[in-house]
């Protein structure tokens, strides 16, 4: 699973940096060896699919039953997403997490890796979980009574 | 499938019949599943009777495109209305651009009978033309209605009559056609044999209804019709009917209506402008006829209708328990539906609306969906009518806009827990209905949906 969902992140991992990229296989620094894209990238399919189901069956809302009704969860998603892709990499960030092995002194020094990067894996948090949300959306809405027709 | 023959004579006939199209519309539990309407009214342009005629084929048009599964609930337009004569009217021979001198072949009479038709008859009497009713003159009537049973449509009515079969027949006791035509009808069809199956007919459980006088007409000298006449005129009927109708056991049940609030309509002899606003009585007339379809009756059985207690405005909670249990889920659901077609139907045939999207994409450029959302349309027109008549018969608040449960006079709505609100919950509940709907075609699946929401939202929000 942590494969899968590495892959995937991956996809867009010029855009957040390799160095980001590695930290997050659990492959540069001795701090933190795990891979961290099964957690959030599971975080992110729940969250896609919790505020789908709202969607379509908990708020199941007949003024909702529009494109735009369907946009404004479609964007909470994002925002959620984002706020946790970035929180989730930033608290690593200022743990000091973000470090490697000198090969010449043998001290640990910082990964080059800035807070931008760190916002940009937030943003691709966020990519993934609009292509998770719509994948969602075309797979439960049909079940829905009030809003089975959106977002096409 | 047993049938109900509803005979309605004059411009109360034409009115009764109109309520109960209304009643049968909404799915009151009528005892039978075909009824068949004729009207007998030589007034063949009295603007009550081409109204109820318009009012009768668009309901016949609506129910021609619905099919009725077994397994579809909906009571909305179930039972079958049926026509057998043009205009559903029963054409009496001869009465066509002639007076009544004309009529009974006055000038070649000798002179000896002449005399006698001048004590029976006034001049006016026999000047009068035949062409709008016999104004108010059961006399002339009674001549001129003698002649049913010779019509060709009286005919046609006898051959389609079967065993099981019943009649009732709605007539006024206060005017001309009502007051003459309903003995007359009733002899002719407990014994007359000059038609085709006389043996059943003669004994066919037969019921009517005698309406009282309920309203006035403004004095007018140049009308033939003087409303102060209706009680002297009721009177006598009424001690005919007792002697004659009553007393020989030859009707099955005998339902009597009155009112002594009584509002004043201005003075019209018939034609296009005689045309009454519905009225309580009216209605609770169109009651009596389901009453009788749902009931065996053994010798004559006479009925009046109680209500609770004298009011101006009549409510449901005028009405005793039977009369609620008949009327107020079927009306108060109809009309729920009727709110919705014509307030909301910009949203409920635009794709928003949920159900549409799978359903009823042609269905709403149809003549089905015009035909219905007119016949709605003249549903609500009715209980206004009737809410502004004297005395009211205020059943719905019908400036409910957008609180599609705060329609019942002097009950409040129930609160539910729901996230949705008002024409949300209705729309919810459309939604939902029409994933249990059973019928194949749309029509019938569109008001089988709207029967199983509003039957729900009746229960959950109105029925306490």
């Amino acid at each position: 699973m942590g494969e899968l969902f590495g892959s995937i992140y991956c996809w867009l991992e010029d855009f957040f940096g390799i160095e980001l990229a590695n930290y997050l296989w659990g492959e540069s620094s001795p701090e933190q060896m795990s891979n961290m894209y099964i957690g959030v990238g599971l975080s992110m399919l729940s969250i896609s699919l919790l505020v789908c189901v709202c969607y379509y069956y908990v708020l199941n809302h007949p003024r909702l039953n529009t494109w735009w009704g369907w946009a404004i969860f479609l964007v909470i998603n994002l925002v959620v997403n984002l706020i946790v892709g970035w929180q989730w990499v930033l608290k690593d960030y200022y743990a000091g997490f973000m470090v490697k092995k000198d090969v010449v002194t043998g001290k640990l020094v910082d990964l080059p890796i800035d807070t931008d990067d760190i916002f940009a894996f937030g943003v691709t948090n966020m990519i993934d979980a609009l292509i998770a949300f719509v994948i969602f959306s075309c797979l439960i809405k049909w079940w829905s009574t009030n809003c089975s027709n959106t977002p096409f | 499938m047993a049938k109900l023959y509803v005979f309605g004579i004059g411009g109360t006939g034409a009115r009764v019949l109109r309520s109960f199209t209304m009643l049968m519309a909404a799915g009151v539990n009528i005892g039978v599943d075909e009824i068949v309407p004729i009207v007998i009214d030589p007034d063949a342009s009295n603007a009550d009777l081409t109204r109820t005629v318009t009012l009768m084929n668009n309901y016949r048009s609506i129910r021609s495109s619905l099919s009725f599964s077994d397994s579809n609930e909906s009571i909305f337009f179930r039972k079958e209305l049926s026509q057998i004569l043009v205009n559903y009217t029963l054409c009496v021979k001869d009465t066509d651009d002639k007076t009544f001198q004309q009529f009974i072949d006055l000038p070649s009479m000798d002179k000896t009978s002449q005399a006698m038709m001048r004590m029976f008859f006034s001049e006016k009497n026999l000047a009068s033309s035949m062409n709008v009713g016999f104004k108010g003159n059961p006399n002339v009537g009674s001549v001129v209605l003698n002649q049913i049973v010779d019509s060709e449509d009286f005919q046609t009515f006898a051959n389609n009559f079967d065993s099981g079969d019943k009649i009732f027949i709605i007539s006024s006791i206060f005017g001309g056609t009502g007051a003459s035509g309903f003995p007359l009808l009733l002899k002719t069809l407990r014994t007359g044999t000059n038609f085709p199956n006389h043996d059943i007919i003669n004994h066919a459980e037969i019921g009517a209804i005698s309406i009282l006088p309920y309203f006035k007409l403004d004095k007018d000298e140049q009308s033939e019709i003087d409303s102060s006449t209706f009680i002297s005129k009721t009177k006598s009927a009424l001690a005919y009917y007792e002697n004659n109708i009553i007393k020989n056991n030859s009707i099955d049940a005998l339902y009597f209506l009155a009112d002594d609030v009584a509002n004043t309509y201005e003075n019209h002899e018939g034609g296009i402008a005689q045309q009454n606003d519905a009225h309580l009585i009216e209605f609770l007339a169109a009651t009596a006829i389901v009453d009788f379809s749902n009931k065996q009756h053994q010798n004559t059985t006479n009925k009046e209708l109680g209500l609770k207690d004298l009011v101006d405005s009549v409510t449901f909670d005028s009405f005793y328990d039977n009369q609620n249990r008949l009327l107020y889920a079927p009306l108060t659901e109809f009309l729920m539906m009727a709110n919705c077609l014509d307030h909301k139907f910009d949203y409920y045939s635009s794709k928003s609306f949920n159900a549409n999207n799978d359903n009823f994409r042609e269905l709403y450029s149809s003549s089905f969906m015009s035909d219905l959302r007119n016949f709605v349309i003249l549903f609500i027109d009715w209980l206004a009518e009737m809410k502004n008549n004297k005395r009211s018969l205020d059943l719905f608040n019908l400036n409910a806009n957008d609180k599609p449960f705060d329609i019942v006079t002097g009950r409040k709505s129930k609160k539910i827990i729901s996230l949705k609100s008002d024409y949300d919950l209705v729309t919810d509940r459309l939604n939902t209905a029409v994933k249990k709907c059973q019928s194949k075609e749309d029509k019938d699946k569109f008001l089988e949906m709207f029967y199983i929401a509003m039957t729900r939202l009746f229960n959950e929000k109105i029925n306490s």
